[in-house]
């Protein structure tokens, strides 16, 4: 039956897995997974986990290398597959990188970014995510130029429920 | 043959899918509407008598797989076939065939525009349908009658007109890209362009496409704001509707899409026309608000410019003005394949604020990538790109599955209607106006060398705020994105791509986005991803580049502070249809939309389900289903997004923060939004932009209720024959 859009009543949320402490110490990750029941059939209609997880690394290149660092906060939430023998359920990822900030090696200048990238991946055990995002001098807004940075991501996830379970990353460059 | 024990759901919606299609194949021979030598001709039936093993029509058939191959791309069918001498990047891209302004068409024209239509009888040809020798219809075919006449007619006189046919596929010898051939990849207007999508490919045959001016590169509308159009499509496709090689309505209706216009202009999807007829299209063009706000046009940001370097103030809100819009066929359950056959092309709106001169500095002008060389409407470096994907045939002919309910989908991408082109750039910035022009493809963007670029614009309305990115969100069907590149970051000789990282495996939804590497690796299974048009710098500007890009471009406009009321839609599958009339009750579904909390409803253009009052505000909450993604398309006024599943306007990306007329879902997600009903009134749809869902009823029809007046509540709906267009009541759905 897809009905599955009945108004969600508060007492329906409910706090699946409330702290985890999953990823590697260098990269530790806080998640909090919310899982969405339907109140009247009990069905989770939505699994929304969100996690920070801290970031560090340096991006070479003209006209000087940055290191940067900062926090990640990102968002999962489930896609559900209508039939789940044909099409595999999937995962939602909002990834914001605006924490993350940097400093120039040679200047000292300082770096940002307002980063926030969408991201759609199929739901495996562990998933390896790159998210190419834009930098630039601090008070510029990217114009007229913007360096170009790598965010990966290494995520575990429970596949039967669709959790994000850890996530840790790293900065680089692309 | 026989389905599995325990068949998947998708397993079992496919095989009701092919049972209801062999259903209407079954009604279609028994109406004489197809013979079954056209069937065999078009591969539905083997020469044995039994239905072709095909997704879509077989209930043993997987629409996933249906051609046994791995992939499901393209939808239905093989591989499209590809000479070895049909190599990406190996043809210029042609850039948009710009149509000519007809000054003064209430005396240029033939017959002359009537505020009403025209009735004027001619001989009909008795090949249409329901024709027999010596019938006659009108020779418009805009519903006749006050209801339909063009509202504020005399007010908004016309002042320019555009003249273009529909029609089969043909040599194009008046090519207007309106920029110098240096700045269109070397490409001489006057050799003649073939309707072909590849120099070393066949040309389509005369059916097969059906184009504006039945030519090839699409065609591009200039307009300005203050400068009302009128817009006379004649329809000149065959009378019998067989002749369409497998796909296409001959029958269309032609939606500007989005503009603030009244309904009679909209292109509604029950007042199509036929071929022998035309329909003038009367597009006002004012600012939103245009009767209620800055009346007196003293706001010097609500302008339009003069032609002489200066501007115009005229009435309206500035923060409403508009850049990019498409114009398409809207006809009633044939949308997917008559856009998919070439009914699409963009049109260019400008204003003080975006005039297309990157030159003038007035403290208005946003001075955007264009040009310098008009006063406005410069196109130099200003570039609308038309992504689409395709697929044919083995004698490179287009094909199209019509039985897929889930989306077509094609396994080349062309841009402006060639297959993976080179475009010549100078060393400077540029402006994309990019449309996803596709039936059932979404795209995200990204420069190949993950360099960064920026977002201006989001569904034809300039952001508040410049947004800069390595790549773009999903494009859902519909959608447009503006954006600049600077070019200044490459060198001369040097080559950079734009590359798809939207994976499909369906038409349902994206299976998945890809890194930037991994889309170029060649690894993924759709044919879609990866590189598709390569920008190659090709020498120092010729001129200096004036131009800018602000980071405050056009804000919010200001709402009301009361909302009138909160509406609820959902957007699912298995509609049911109460409704009974064979003319306006699409019966195939599965899709429809669940409105005022009940069931989910399949399109029924009689049916009005929402009545919004006039002069009001509301607020709209989006709902999807599961294991898809609809990008919802709401008819006459910009939205402004309020929040995502639940979320406030931090919830909303920073590139989706301005107006947008078109509202991915995601799966199982929601989107609030907030509009004013203004200006204007009459019927208007909302529908899944998934043209495949729209065209197997997931639309609605919705009014604008003033209380009676000037309009009528509710509206008569329009039913078109040949003959002339007749008026049925409506039903309305209670508390609507």
């Amino acid at each position: 039956m897809m009905k599955m859009h009945r108004a969600l009543s508060l007492p329906a949320l409910v706090v699946a897995g409330a702290l985890c402490w999953a990823a590697p110490p260098e990269a530790r990750a806080q998640t909090v997974t919310q899982s969405l029941t339907d109140p009247q059939t009990g069905a989770t209609v939505q699994t929304v986990t969100s996690a920070t997880v801290k970031l560090s690394g340096t991006v070479s290149g003209a006209p000087e290398s940055v290191s940067l660092s900062g926090t990640a906060k990102i968002e999962s939430r489930v896609v559900w597959s209508e039939i789940s023998t044909a099409v595999p359920a999937a995962i939602t990822l909002d990834i914001d990188l605006s924490g993350i900030s940097g400093v120039g090696k040679t200047t000292r200048t300082k770096y940002v970014t307002n980063a926030r990238e969408i991201a759609l991946r199929r739901l495996s055990a562990t998933d390896l995510v790159d998210i190419a995002f834009p930098f630039y001098v601090s008070g510029t807004g990217g114009f007229p130029s913007a360096r170009t940075g790598l965010a990966r991501f290494s995520l575990s996830y429970d596949v039967n429920t669709g959790a994000l379970k850890s996530v840790s990353g790293s900065l680089t460059s692309p | 043959m026989f389905l599995p024990k325990k068949p998947s759901k998708l397993r079992l919606r496919d095989a009701e899918n092919a049972r209801r299609n062999r259903l209407e194949i079954v009604k279609a021979l028994s109406q004489g509407q197809v013979t079954r030598r056209e069937l065999l001709k078009w591969g539905i039936f083997t020469t044995a008598g039994f239905l072709a093993h095909k997704g879509g029509l077989s209930p043993f058939a997987s629409a996933f797989a249906s051609h046994g191959g791995s992939t499901s791309i393209p939808t239905g069918f093989a591989p499209s076939v590809l000479p070895g001498n049909v190599t990406p990047f190996s043809q210029p891209m042609p850039r948009f065939d710009v149509l000519p302004r007809i000054a003064n068409p209430m005396t240029a024209f033939t017959p002359a525009p009537m505020a009403e239509a025209n009735t004027t009888q001619q001989l009909l040809d008795p090949r249409l349908p329901g024709v027999v020798a010596g019938d006659t219809g009108p020779i418009e075919g805009r519903p006749p009658g006050p209801i339909w006449a063009h509202q504020r007619f005399n007010e908004f006189l016309p002042q320019i007109g555009i003249e273009v046919t529909q029609e089969g596929a043909k040599v194009n010898t008046t090519y207007r890209p309106e920029v110098p051939s240096s700045l269109n990849s070397g490409i001489d207007p006057a050799v003649a362009i073939r309707p072909r999508f590849h120099p070393n490919l066949n040309d389509q045959a005369l059916n097969t496409v059906w184009t504006f001016n039945g030519t090839f590169p699409p065609k591009l509308v200039q307009v300005r704001y203050g400068e009302p159009i009128l817009f006379r499509h004649y329809n000149r496709l065959p009378f019998d509707v067989t002749q369409n090689n497998g796909f296409g309505r001959h029958t269309i209706s032609t939606h500007e899409h989005n503009g603030h216009h009244g309904a009679e202009n909209d292109g509604f999807t029950g007042a199509f026309f036929f071929p022998g007829q035309f329909y003038d299209y009367h597009w006002p063009w004012v600012l939103a608000g245009h009767f209620t706000v800055n009346t007196a046009a003293t706001d010097p940001f609500a302008a339009t410019p003069n032609g002489s370097g200066g501007t115009t103030r005229i009435p309206g809100d500035w923060r409403e003005t508009m850049s990019t819009h498409w114009f398409h066929d809207h006809m009633f359950s044939f949308t997917s394949q008559n856009v998919y056959k070439g009914n699409a092309g963009m049109l260019n709106i400008y204003s003080a604020v975006d005039r297309g001169n990157e030159a003038i500095n007035d403290g208005v002008n946003l001075r955007l990538p264009s040009g310098t060389a008009k006063d406005w409407g410069n196109l130099d470096y200003d570039v609308n790109l038309m992504l689409a994907d395709k697929a044919w045939d083995a004698n490179h002919q287009l094909v199209f599955d019509i039985f897929d309910t889930n989306g077509f989908l094609g396994d080349i991408v062309t841009v402006n209607g060639a297959y993976k082109p080179v475009f010549q750039v100078e060393r400077r910035k540029y402006r994309f106006r990019i449309l996803n022009g596709a039936v059932a493809r979404f795209f995200k963007l990204a420069l190949s060398d993950g360099k960064s670029f920026y977002q201006i614009a989001n569904d034809g309305n300039l952001l508040p705020n410049r947004v800069t990115l390595t790549q773009t969100d999903f494009l859902g069907i519909a959608e447009r994105y503006d954006i600049v590149i600077d070019f200044t970051n490459w060198n001369v000789n040097q080559s950079v791509f734009l590359v798809n990282l939207a994976e499909h495996e369906s038409g349902l939804m994206p299976e998945r986005s890809l890194s930037i590497s991994d889309a170029q690796s060649g690894s993924s299974s759709d044919p879609g991803v990866g590189r598709f048009l390569e920008f190659k710098i090709v020498r120092q500007p010729a001129q200096a580049d004036n131009s800018q890009v602000p980071a405050t471009l056009i804000p919010n406009p200001i709402l009301p502070a009361q909302v009138t009321r909160e509406r609820v839609f959902e957007f699912e599958d298995r509609a049911s249809q109460p409704g009974t009339d064979p003319d306006t009750a699409d019966k195939n579904g599965p899709w429809g939309i669940g409105a005022l909390g009940g069931s989910i409803l399949a399109a029924d253009f009689g049916r009005v389900s929402a009545q919004p009052g006039f002069g009001t505000r509301e607020i709209w909450t989006l709902k999807g289903g599961r294991g898809w993604d609809h990008p919802i398309h709401i008819h006459f006024e910009e939205g402004q997004i309020l929040g995502r599943n639940g979320g406030g306007l931090s919830s909303v990306p920073l590139a989706e923060r301005g107006r947008k007329d078109v509202y991915r879902l995601g799966s199982n997600g929601e989107v609030k939004i907030t509009m004013q009903f203004r200006d204007w009134g009459g019927m208007f749809m909302e529908h899944c932009h998934n043209t495949t869902h729209e065209d197997n009823a997931m639309l609605l029809r919705w009014e604008i209720n003033d209380g009676g007046t000037p309009f009528l509540r509710p509206l008569p709906t329009p039913i078109a024959k040949p003959q002339g267009v007749t008026f049925r009541d409506p039903t309305v759905l209670s508390g609507a």
